[in-house]
């Protein structure tokens, strides 16, 4: 699993790299909200996964949604002179650590399990 | 196979982080690199070439302002010569030199005081425009402010810190060259309420002097005219 995941990332980053364009400056605000966002359904699945009940279209749906409508309402928010993107930055920021804390907790009682089992 | 589809979808969202992130970054590297600078210094650059091109270019006219002078001395008739020679005394095309007076203005150099106005204590465009007109009130023949001809179509004008003759710009301390009668221009700008009294009551420095010879230097600009055309019928 950790293993797709980080090939899947690198081969991202290096597609990232080979694209002819560049995002426009006022742009980039928006993107890093948006990957925020995607981090954050990146966790969510594989904390799930690690729960049992991970739904690939909760994912995919979660992902591509969440990603725009954060970009989306940092916009607006830019817009109305009001820092949404804070709001943005603030939430998924607390679910990435939320999520993190949770997928390391199902490691460590999975790893105890492991050690519990081959000391019986 | 479900295992299959778990990857596949959390591999697909890797790929896209992935891809989000190498080209976020790829954005903002390129920000960082300062575009603003570049621009301005390449700004500063075309700025220095087109001024260099300007010098050259006046200097190739005042050297085919001199030819042309030359060759028509040989050719015109007295008359069509004296008549050149008032147009380019009155246009500024040549230097001219005769009695007059010299005028020098600097800033009040005193701290400013409580309740006063920063303002009262520097030159204004204004100041030079007022001054120049009670000059030519009292018969100057041809003016220069720091050496900048002043013509029928010269502007004075405030430019931030300086003031913009013709096209160049003057800083303090000013020196203002005036050919006519010295007894009378002094005299005249000597007067109650002129605006060298003004100035002075405000704490400019100013300085008069009488001159049996003033020289002023000719125009440095080339005149053009888009739109006036002689109407001679």
């Amino acid at each position: 699993m950790w293993f797709i995941v980080i090939l899947c990332l690198v081969i991202g980053v290096l597609l990232g790299l080979q694209m002819p364009f560049m995002v426009p400056i006022f742009l980039t605000k928006y993107l890093s909200v948006a990957i925020l966002a995607g981090l954050d359904s990146l966790f969510g699945g594989i904390r799930a996964n690690l729960e049992g009940n991970f739904d690939r279209v909760v994912l995919l749906t979660g992902f591509i949604t969440n990603s725009l409508l954060a970009a989306g309402f940092a916009y607006i928010g830019d817009l109305l002179g009001v820092a949404l993107y804070t709001a943005a930055v603030f939430v998924f920021g607390v679910r990435i650590f939320d999520n993190l804390a949770i997928i390391r907790r199902i490691l460590l009682t999975l790893i105890r399990k492991q050690q519990t089992e081959a000391i019986i | 196979m479900k295992m299959d589809v778990t990857k596949a979808s959390i591999g697909l969202v890797s790929v896209a982080i992935g891809f989000m992130l190498s080209v976020q970054l790829g954005a903002n590297s390129h920000s960082s690199s300062n575009i603003p600078f570049k621009q301005w210094s390449n700004q500063e650059a075309l700025l220095e070439s087109l001024q260099k091109d300007n010098d050259n270019l006046l200097n190739e006219a005042i050297i085919l302002r001199n030819e042309l002078a030359l060759q028509s001395s040989d050719e015109q008739s007295k008359e069509l010569n004296d008549k050149l020679a008032k147009v380019n005394i009155a246009a500024g095309f040549t230097s001219v030199m005769g009695s007059g007076i010299v005028i020098t203005l600097d800033d009040n150099p005193d701290p400013l005081r409580i309740g006063e106005d920063p303002n009262d204590y520097i030159i204004h465009d204004k100041n030079l425009l007022f001054l120049i007109n009670d000059l030519r009130c009292s018969g100057a023949e041809a003016i220069s402010i720091n050496d900048q001809r002043i013509i029928a179509s010269s502007a004075i004008r405030c430019a931030g810190p300086t003031i913009l003759v013709n096209t160049s710009r003057v800083t303090p301390p000013f020196e203002i060259k005036a050919i006519g009668n010295p007894e009378i221009l002094e005299s005249s700008i000597r007067t109650a309420g002129s605006e060298i009294q003004i100035m002075q009551a405000r704490g400019i420095k100013t300085g008069i002097k009488k001159s049996s010879k003033v020289v002023i230097p000719a125009l440095s600009e080339i005149l053009t005219y888009h739109y006036a055309q002689s109407n001679t019928s």
